[in-house]
Formats: C-alpha cells, structure tokens, sequence
C-alpha cells in the first residue's frame, strides 16, 4: 500500500502547506464534534434547522402536488409545445445531473490526485451528488408523458417482446445516469460506514445503537477489515473517474447526436462536463457555507477549504467561457449557414437576454475570484456561487430552448413560453433536494470522520492521559 | 443425545468462556510498534481495531494483499460481456420463440456487431457498474460483513476502538494464546490488559429475525408464481389497460358518422370553389384544360398528345405502366398479366380479360386522348386512375403503350432505313 499511501507525503511539504484543519483538534474532539450531531437533542437543534427544514418540505409538498396535477391532466399543464418540446424538464435534467458531478469529482478524482483537503468536504459534497441525481432523475421519469410506463425504458423481458432500442443517445442515458447513481450511492455508503460505527459504539440510547447499528452492518475496524475498506474505495475512486466524466458526456450526446443546428455540435461532451464540474462546485460552496456555520464545523471546512473550491469554480468558469466562445468561432469558421443562424439567434435573436445573463453568470462574475479578497470573502462568494448555478441553468434553458425554437425550416419557428405549473415543478424539485441535505446533516456524519483522522498529524491527535 | 440437551434453555445464564486478550493505546505509532512485536512472537489469531485506516499497520501485521482487485476485474469483463449479449440479443436477433429479441433497423445502421461503435455507452456503464458492485459487495462479504455480533462488542472499553483507542486483541484460541497476556502487559500499552469474555450462545441470530428474513424471502416469490400463471391461463378478456387512453382516443376516423356537423359525417368536404394544387398550370384563355382532361373544348379527343415525347418521357412512361397497368394488361400489353392468369385459373366467372393494348388494332387506331381518358376516368370494368397519377404521368404512360403497339402493329416498312436495316439483321 506504500504507493497510495498519502501520509507518506514527504517531508518538505509540510513545510509550506498549511494544515488542513483550524485551531487545536485531536480524534477524541473531532469524532465529538462530528458525531455529536446526530446526538444532539431537540433543545440542542438550532432554530434555523427546524426553520429551514419546514420550508424544505412544504416546498417538497408542492412538487407531490404539481406531480400529481401532471399526471391527472397530461403534459399539456406545462409550456412544452411545438417546436420546443423539450422544456424546462430537460432543462430541469440536466441541471440537476451537472450539479451531482461535484460529489464524485471531489471523492474520486481529488482522491486519486492526493488531494487531502477533500477529506473534509467530500461526504457531504457525495450525498449532495446523490441528492441531486435523485432530482435529475425526477424529470425524465415525469416527462415521458405515460409515467406508468417508464419502466420500458428498460430492458425488460415482457409479453410484447419488447425491448429498448440501445442505438438511441436517450437509452444510453437511461444507463449512465442510472449506474452513476448506482455508484455514486455505494460509494458514499461504503465510506460510511466506520462512521456509523463509530456513532453506534457511542450510543447512549438503544434505539440509536440499534438503527445505527443496523446500518454500520457490524464493522469493528479491525485491521483486516480497513486493507480491504482501503482497497475497496481505491477501486471505486478508479471507476467512478471514468464514469463521472461518462456521465455528463452522455447527456450531451441527447443533443449532440441529433441534427439540429446549435446542438449538432463535437465540443458538447467536454464542454457540458466542465460546466457540470462548474456547477457543482459552486453548489458544494454554496452548501458549505451555511452547513459550517450551523453545525459548527467551521474549524474542519476552513477558510482554506472554500478558497481552494473557488479556485476550481474560476478554472472551470474559464473552460466553460472558453466552449462558449469556440462555439461561436466554429459556427462562422464551419461555413454551414443553418449553424451560423443558429448562434447568431443566440446572441442576438429573441433569447439574447438568456445568453447574456448565462453569460455574465458563467464567465463575467467568476473572474472576481482572481482576487484573494473576494475568494476569501463569505459573503461574496456565496453570491458569485448562487450566480453561478443560476447561470448553468441559463446554458440549458439557452441550448434546448433556442435551438428548438428556430429549426430549418422557419414555418416551424416558435417562442417557448413556461406556465407557472414549470416554475413551481422546478422550485419544488429544490425542496426534496433541501430536504434530503438537511435530514443528512442533522442524522448522519456530516464529514468523514475516520478519513479526516487518516490525515491528522499522528503525535499531536493522539489522545493521551484520561 | 435427546432433543431437550440440544435447545438452548433461554433462561439458564449462558455460560462465560474467555474468548481473548486485549490491550489498548493512545496513538497510532505505538500500536504499529505492538503491532510488530505481536507478529514476531507469531501469533496467527489476532487483529488490530483501530478508529481509521493506519497507514503502516499492514506491514507491521503482516497482512498479505487482498483478492479483491481480482474480483473487481472478474465483475468488470462480467459487465461488459452482458452488455454485449443484451444489446446482441434484445436489438439484433429475432424469432419465433417466447422473449425473443426484436431486429431494429435503425437509420441504415448495420444490425450486427459491426455496428458495435453505437454500443460502446452501455458496454461502458455496465463494465462500471458490474465493478462497483464486485468492489462494494465484494469487500464486505471479504470482511464478513454483515455480521450482528463480535464479542468484543460485550466490553465497555472496546467501544473507543472506533474513535480514539487503538486495540490489540489477540484471541484465545491462537496456538499460543499462553504467551498472550504477558507479551501484551509488556508493549506499554494504557490500563490494564483486558481479559475478553464471550458467551456459549450470544452469537446466535435471534429467533424472530431468522424466521422474518426466511418468511419475507418465500413471501417475495409470490408475486413471480402469480404473474408465471397468469402467463400459461388464456383468457377471453381484453388486456387490462390500466390508462385506455392511447387505444381508446377521443377523435373522429375517417368515414365515420357524426353528431357535431349538419350532414351527419365527420369528415369535412372542401369549401365551394376549392381547387387542388396544380390543377388551374394548363387552363387556357376559356377555362378549358385540354392537357388534364385529354379532350378538346366540343369533348372530342385529342388526336395528338399535347406534351413532347422525349426519352425521358418514354422512360417515366415505362416506369408507371410497370406500376400500375402490368398486373393486368401484362408487361407487353397483351392482356396478360398475373392477376388476368389467375382469374382465369380460378374460372372467375365475371372476370373479362383485359384489353390486348398492344396487339388490338382497334385500341392501336384510336385518338391519344382515347387511352388517356381511359387511364383517367376508367373505361368499361376498368377502374380510373386519376387520382392516382398526375396528368403527366397520364401522358407519359400513354406514350409507352404507344411504343408497345408500334413493337407489334408497326408495318417494319414504314420505319426509318437504318432501323430496318438493324432489324433485319443486315
Ligand atoms: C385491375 C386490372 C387492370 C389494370 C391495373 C389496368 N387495366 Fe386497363 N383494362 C382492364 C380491363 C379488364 C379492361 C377491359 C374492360 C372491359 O372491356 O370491360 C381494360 C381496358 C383498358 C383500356 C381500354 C381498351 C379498349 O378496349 O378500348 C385501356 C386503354 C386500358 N385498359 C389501359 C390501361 C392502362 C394504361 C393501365 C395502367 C394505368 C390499365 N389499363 C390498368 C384491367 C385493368
């Protein structure tokens, strides 16, 4: 294991790295710390928790009831129409998934790259992920329009003999996201789970050592155990890799292997991942930021921490102007006039305030974090954050809706108009979103205890004397 | 041995054994120092417990590589051979068997493993998926997970293994589980070494678990027996549907009675004065249209086909009989085409053959108008086919059962000297 082994970074780094937590931390204060949450009593639980999840869930009621108003009257009660069939639910779709690359990147990717800063902020980053990929998934299953019979979209084995056409970008979606979420869900549980262990071997109730218990499936942390644990999440961090830049570059095939001008395009896979990259971290942040303060966990997700994702969130805001402007560059220099059409439309035409607001959004406000000040500024950082996921749904809304709505043939050409049925969808997606993080922070570990001890300086955490 | 010896009596004390030796430390240096005096001593059965992975404990313990990366590629090669079977299977092959795949043809794009490109996504995430799955379950059943019980679990001080303690268990029934207690007294650990207890029946699964596991496992193989006989019951009834709206659509279809318009039907006629497209190109000064119609103004018919017989006619022409007259007039026009044969195979009493367009020197004298007509209008038993063919077509058609009169009627005398020349053979 010596090769993987990132306590043996050497010596001269820790010279000019900075440690990775703040203030006076050994195992006994950390684990307190971190498993005293899902301890805390009713008294102990902030206000603004209480507060927060009551919002989460009435805003989780209404997307039940605009879902169930959906499925009475039929996809009509949204603005989907001819030409743009395509609304906001894959607008919607595709927001959601990008966002849920953050989680995957920064356990798998930062991993293998001996990042270990990500210790402190890669299980919530991961449960955000899943969260996520559960709203993703939400849309397309409401937007096939007979939702009793979305399990065709599977393989399988049926009286009709039936079966999905697997040369189709839109069933090899149906894969990608589903295996990403697959994994993305064991990967967070499989590191979990010496940190349930931890809190059931410190339960003072039953009922808690039980449930606890239940779920941390008898793991004792013998040694044994650990090397294969270690191997385990190795493997995982090596296969999710792959599969996190799979995933995104298989969503943008649903446009990119159609023909119609502004989504026929080769840069979409690596443009949608960074701008899926982009996205996430910016809501990593934005998560951050007010987790830390309420669940006090300021010492462990430190200034240092959002700095060091600000900089991700510039590097990637510069990809993404970047796909921007070669898009246009190769829609003049490609000489096809039904492609120049296209993006002058998006720049110009009847959409242009949503180019311009994804485009200041994207590339404009970001670059204000070339300045320490503002990387290091909470307050805005948390706009430029907002801005950010606000802009990314711009870019979805701009390249399926534009696109749709001016095709080849201008007797086709229409206006896309949402009803209010697709705004209270969307913002209700955000309450199971909401939701699910809040109930996460309050009743599972919120950092990864066992890795953030792994990467403590050995002598000084040791807990010595009582 | 009788059956009362066999039961455990739960409301006997169940009886203490000592089950191993554990001794406890602050940091994870020392315990890697212990670590590797336990395994000079030669001890087989024991383990370290400690709050986090300690780098360095592997080597200091001795313990050897695990198989999991292997497993991992066994599930790997696993996915991916499924997903190229599936796809195979579910898109390339087709039969009449139960559950047979369905031959899709897609945009021209081959239907074998040539068109393997297209499959790649779904060979990758299953590759992926098929691994995960061997890492994740593959690594807890390595690590006997999940277990409901350790003994170590029953000692109080064992409870800190998982946040800052770092235990040394060494098991009773190692070979030489004698030397166990000093050897650990003697690495400085914290406290005393502690003596672990186990008990003769506190691993056992609790009875009411056990039974609900076997019970919900036989349970959930209801459902599949009941949808397996349902597949092998015919029945009369019509599929359910649970929505019905897509057989049972709310709309009109063509011919059909209505209640809506005046005039009982549900199909709309066209508005007074509505003309095709197309249909006013040949119109003269009078409103006369000679080329659609074949007739003159008086309702005479033309004598010469108002359009120049070119190659290019004469081919359309060829093409369009071949289509539409050949079935019955035959593909020389002699009146003999298949469905005539069989007609009169059959002795189909009222069928009349055909007219012999080439051959009859009546239909070989007549106007071009003539055959037009009864292209367009029908002639007789003959149906029309104005609707189906523009009037060029029309035209065209009509100039190749010209040249299939002239193949036969024709005096060879009246042709060119050339071509009387070529036919003759000299
Ligand atoms: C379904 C069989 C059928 C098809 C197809 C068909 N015909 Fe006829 N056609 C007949 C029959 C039968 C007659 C003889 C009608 C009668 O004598 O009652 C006939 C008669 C005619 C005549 C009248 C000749 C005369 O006796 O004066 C012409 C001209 C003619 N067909 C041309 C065509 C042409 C050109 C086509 C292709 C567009 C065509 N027919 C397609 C069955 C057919």
């Amino acid at each position: 294991m010596t090769t993987l082994d990132p306590s043996h970074a050497s010596e001269a780094f820790k010279e000019f790295r900075p440690p990775l937590l703040d203030g006076k931390n050994d195992y006994k204060t950390i684990t307190d710390q971190i498993c005293g949450v899902p301890e805390w009593s009713h008294s102990e639980t902030p206000k603004a928790w209480y507060i927060a999840f009551t919002i989460a869930v009435s805003m989780l009621g209404m997307l039940g009831a605009m879902i169930a108003w959906l499925f009475w009257m039929g996809v009509g009660v949204w603005g989907n129409n001819n030409p743009a069939f395509w609304g906001w639910p894959i607008v919607n779709f595709v927001f959601w998934v990008g966002i849920g690359h953050a989680g995957t990147l920064i356990s798998a990717i930062l991993f293998l790259f001996r990042q270990k800063w990500r210790t402190s902020i890669n299980r919530f980053a991961e449960a955000m992920t899943i969260f996520a990929v559960a709203c993703a998934a939400i849309f397309p299953g409401i937007h096939v329009g007979r939702p009793w019979v979305a399990y065709w979209l599977f393989p399988i084995p049926n009286q009709m003999d039936m079966w999905p056409q697997f040369r189709s970008p839109l069933l090899w979606d149906v894969f990608a996201v589903s295996t990403y979420a697959t994994v993305s869900l064991l990967f967070w549980y499989l590191g979990m789970i010496p940190d349930l262990a931890t809190i059931r071997d410190r339960a003072t109730t039953p009922v808690r050592r039980f449930l606890y218990g239940l779920f941390a499936m008898g793991w004792n942390g013998s040694n044994r155990q650990w090397h294969r644990f270690e191997r385990a999440y190795l493997l995982l961090a090596a296969l999710a890799t792959p599969l996190v830049l799979s995933v995104h570059s298989v969503v943008s095939f649903d446009f990119a292997v159609a023909q119609l001008p502004g989504w026929h395009t080769t840069i979409f896979p690596p443009y949608f991942v960074a701008g899926a990259i982009f996205s996430g971290f910016a809501m990593v942040v934005s998560l951050a930021v007010p987790a830390r303060q309420f669940f006090g966990m300021k010492n462990l997700i430190t200034m240092r921490h959002l700095e060091a994702m600000n900089k991700v969130i510039l590097a990637t805001s510069m990809m993404v102007g970047y796909a921007y402007l070669t898009e246009l560059f190769i829609a003049w220099y490609g000489g096809n006039p039904y492609e120049r059409f296209a993006f002058l439309n998006r720049v110009m035409g009847n959409y242009s305030w949503a180019y311009w607001s994804m485009f200041s959004c994207n590339v404009i406000f970001p670059q204000l974090f070339w300045f320490k000040k503002i990387r290091r500024s909470i307050p805005l950082m948390m706009i430029i954050c907002v801005l950010v996921n606000v802009g990314m749904w711009f870019e979805r809304f701009v390249i399926t809706v534009t696109s749709l709505s001016r095709d080849f043939v201008p007797s086709s050409w229409g206006y896309f108009t949402p009803t209010l049925i697709d705004a209270l969808t969307f913002i209700g997606s955000f309450g199971l979103f909401f939701t699910l993080f809040l109930l996460f922070c309050r009743w599972l570990p919120m950092v990864a205890v066992a890795e953030v001890k792994a990467d403590m300086p050995r002598d000084e955490a040791a807990v010595k004397g009582a | 041995m009788s059956d009362t010896d066999k039961k455990v009596d739960l409301n006997q004390e169940p009886e203490e054994k000592l089950w191993a030796y554990m001794a406890e430390f602050d940091s994870a240096d020392d315990v890697i120092h212990a670590a590797e005096k336990v395994r000079d001593a030669g001890f087989t059965k024991w383990d370290v417990h400690t709050p986090f992975p300690v780098h360095g404990l592997d080597k200091a313990m001795g313990v050897r590589p695990t198989i999991l990366p292997w497993l991992v590629l066994a599930g790997g090669l696993t996915g991916m051979t499924t997903a190229i079977v599936l796809q195979w299977y579910t898109n390339m092959v087709e039969g009449p068997w139960d559950f047979s795949g369905y031959a899709f043809k897609i945009s021209g794009k081959p239907n074998s493993l040539v068109g393997l490109p297209a499959m790649v996504p779904v060979i990758f995430e299953l590759t992926v998926l098929f691994s995960a799955l061997t890492a994740v379950f593959g690594s807890l059943a390595l690590n006997g997970l999940p277990r409901h019980y350790f003994a170590a679990w029953r000692n109080r001080r064992f409870d800190r293994a998982t946040s800052d303690r770092f235990c040394v268990v060494i098991e009773a029934d190692d070979p030489q589980a004698g030397k166990a207690k000093a050897l650990l007294a003697g690495l400085g650990g914290r406290g005393e070494v502690e003596e672990l207890h186990d008990t003769t029946k506190s691993d056992a699964l609790p009875k009411g678990i056990k039974w609900a596991i076997i019970s919900m496992v036989l349970l959930s193989w209801i459902p599949f027996a009941m949808i397996l006989r349902k597949r092998y019951t015919p029945s009369e009834s019509p599929p359910i549907h649970v929505v019905p709206n897509m057989d049972w659509q709310q709309k009109f279809k063509p011919q059909s009675p209505s209640t809506i318009f005046d005039d009982g039907r549900a199909m709309r006629l066209p508005v007074a004065g509505a003309v095709a497209r197309g249909s006013l190109d040949h119109v003269d000064a009078n409103g006369h249209d000679a080329f659609s119609s074949g007739k003159n103004a008086d309702g005479s018919f033309l004598q010469m086909m108002p359009i120049d017989a070119t190659d290019k006619l004469m081919a359309r022409g060829q093409r369009q009989y071949n289509i539409y007259c050949i079935a019955c007039h035959g593909q020389l026009g002699e009146g003999d085409g298949l469905v005539s044969q069989r007609a009169f195979a059959l002795q189909e009493a009222n069928w009349i053959q055909p007219s012999k367009l080439s051959t009859d020197p009546l239909i070989h004298a007549r106007e071009d108008g003539y055959i037009f007509d009864a292209i367009t209008n029908g002639i007789r038993t003959m149906k029309g086919y104005g609707a189906q063919l523009s009037a060029e077509d029309r035209w065209a058609i009509v100039l190749w059962v010209r040249a299939l009169q002239s193949s036969r009627l024709r005096d060879i005398d009246t042709l060119p000297k050339d071509i009387q020349a070529k036919l003759r053979g000299n």
